[in-house]
C-alpha cells in the first residue's frame, strides 16, 4: 500500500522499508540512488512512477526483490 | 522576490515541505519574467509618441528589461543555491528531466502558433519594431507557459 495520496497505479512499501532500515531518511535513500529527496517523497506518495532502473536501484538498497517494494495497484 | 527562495509548501497532509532547488528556480524564472516583461509590454502598448521614435523607445526599454530579468533570475538563483548548496550542486534526476521535457513541450506548443500569428502580422502592414515586439511577445508567453508548467508539475509532485 502506498502512503499518502496515490496518483499512479503503482503502490510501494518504501516508507515501511525505510523504517525497517533504521529509519533511513528520504534524503539518504535519494543520495544512494542519485535522486533528490523530493523525488523520493513523490515516489513514496505514489505521485510519481519511477523508471524501471530507479525501481531496481531502490529495491537493491533495501535488499528486496522488486515485487516486494513495488506492486501494481491499478485495475 | 527573495521570499520565493525560502518558500516552503504545505502538502495535502498539511506537512511542510521544502521546495527543491529546481522548483525554486522555476519560480524565480517565472516571477522574474513576469515582473520584467509585463511593464515592458504595457509601456509599448501605451506608446502614443511619434512613429519614427518607436523603435528606439522599444529597443531602449528592451535593453533595460533584459538587464532587469537577468539580474532578477541571477540573484534569485544564487539565493536559492545558497539556501541549499548540496541540492543546488546535485545533477537533475529522472523526475527533474521529465518535468523539464514536459514543460518545454508545453512552451513549444504555445510558441509555434504565436510565432505564426506574429509573422502573419507582416501582412497587416505593421512596422519592423511592431513585428519584433510580436515575436518577442510570443517568446515571452511561451517561456511563461514553460516555467508555469514546471511549477505546476513540481507542486503536483508529478
Amino acid at each position: 500500500m502506498a502512503t499518502g495520496m496515490a496518483d499512479t497505479p503503482i503502490a510501494n512499501q518504501i516508507r515501511v522499508l525505510r523504517f525497517m532500515a533504521g529509519e533511513m531518511t528520504q534524503a539518504e535513500l535519494g543520495d544512494r540512488i542519485g535522486m533528490t529527496r523530493q523525488t523520493i517523497a513523490a515516489i513514496e506518495q505514489g505521485k510519481y512512477s519511477p523508471s524501471l532502473e530507479a525501481a531496481f536501484r531502490i529495491s537493491r538498497v533495501f535488499g528486496k526483490p522488486l515485487e516486494d517494494v513495488f506492486q501494481w495497484a491499478g485495475d | 522576490m527573495f521570499v520565493i527562495i525560502y518558500i516552503m509548501r504545505v502538502d495535502s497532509n498539511m506537512k511542510v515541505r521544502i521546495m527543491s532547488f529546481r522548483e525554486k528556480i522555476a519560480w524565480v524564472s517565472l516571477v522574474g519574467i513576469v515582473i520584467a516583461f509585463a511593464p515592458y509590454f504595457a509601456l509599448v502598448a501605451a506608446y502614443r509618441g511619434p512613429a519614427p521614435v518607436f523603435p528606439l523607445y522599444s529597443g531602449g526599454l528592451l535593453v533595460a528589461v533584459t538587464i532587469m530579468t537577468t539580474t532578477i533570475v541571477m540573484l534569485g538563483s544564487i539565493g536559492a543555491a545558497l539556501t541549499n548548496l548540496k541540492d543546488a550542486n546535485a545533477p537533475a534526476d529522472e523526475r527533474d528531466r521529465g518535468i523539464a521535457q514536459r514543460a518545454s513541450a508545453a512552451g513549444y506548443a504555445v510558441l509555434m502558433p504565436l510565432l505564426f500569428f506574429a509573422l502573419a502580422s507582416l501582412f497587416l502592414g505593421l512596422g519592423k519594431a511592431a513585428l519584433a515586439n510580436a515575436v518577442l511577445g510570443a517568446i515571452v508567453i511561451a517561456e511563461v507557459v514553460r516555467c508555469a508548467t514546471e511549477v505546476v508539475l513540481y507542486r503536483k509532485g508529478a
